[in-house]
């Protein structure tokens, strides 16, 4: 098992009420798999239109996530 | 002075200063874009917003965009753009774009998605208060 450190943004974070969550995952894991557990953990996140940054990126559902990846939810932007 | 092209901060921010940062010698032309806190939206009217950033991957994109914008018009030299969090007031200024290019033509063109590819990408969120009550804003 791995754990998951996953920040939380804005809508993301009021939610779930923290602006940090603990996911544990079994490796190999994609990004599916953090969205699914990250969901059981707080269910009223599936409703957002979410997507997952990893270092700082936007991944893709298949990417691999490892044990070292900064990890965020980005639920919808709208800056300016 | 700084030579900061992409920041997040939580301070006030000028044109003035966001202009100032682009410093190739070859230009002729400079436009700017400035998004500034409205007031009424629909039939509601705004108390303040609010913005929140996650600054390490905005910064990122930012840096994107700049690079995009360089790819498709090759006329434009450089590009600065600033956007501020925190609370903001009604008629505070959110966000300045900057570019540079030797001649005026492509700027407008660069400069429209420059602002329409960060509201896309740029984890940068907005929540409108108001009297009664508040809403994070996506055009997404």
């Amino acid at each position: 098992m791995m754990e998951i450190d996953v920040r939380l943004f804005a809508s993301a974070r009021e939610i779930a009420g923290t602006n940090a969550t603990r996911i544990m995952l079994t490796e190999p894991a994609t990004v599916k798999d953090l969205e699914t557990a990250l969901f059981e953990r707080h269910p009223g996140l599936e409703a957002l239109r979410l997507r997952i940054a990893i270092n700082a990126r936007y991944a893709p559902a298949g990417a691999q996530v490892h044990p070292d990846d900064e990890v965020a939810v980005i639920p919808p932007v709208g800056g300016g | 002075m700084s030579r900061r092209l992409f920041e997040i901060t939580p301070d006030p921010i000028s044109v003035d200063d966001v202009t100032s940062r682009l410093v190739d010698p070859r230009v002729g032309a400079v436009a700017t874009f400035v998004g500034v806190v409205r007031g009424v939206t629909g039939e509601r009217e705004t108390l303040y917003l609010e913005y929140e950033a996650y600054p390490e991957m905005a910064v990122r994109t930012l840096e994107q965009i700049a690079q995009e914008i360089r790819e498709k018009w090759t006329d434009i030299r450089e590009v600065a753009i600033v956007h501020r969090i925190g609370r903001l007031d009604v008629g505070e200024t959110a966000v300045v774009i900057a570019l540079s290019a030797s001649h005026r033509k492509e700027t407008f063109d660069a400069l429209r998605y420059a602002i329409d590819r960060l509201k896309e990408i740029t984890p940068i969120w907005k929540k409108e208060v108001w009297s009664d009550g508040d809403e994070w804003k996506s055009e997404q």
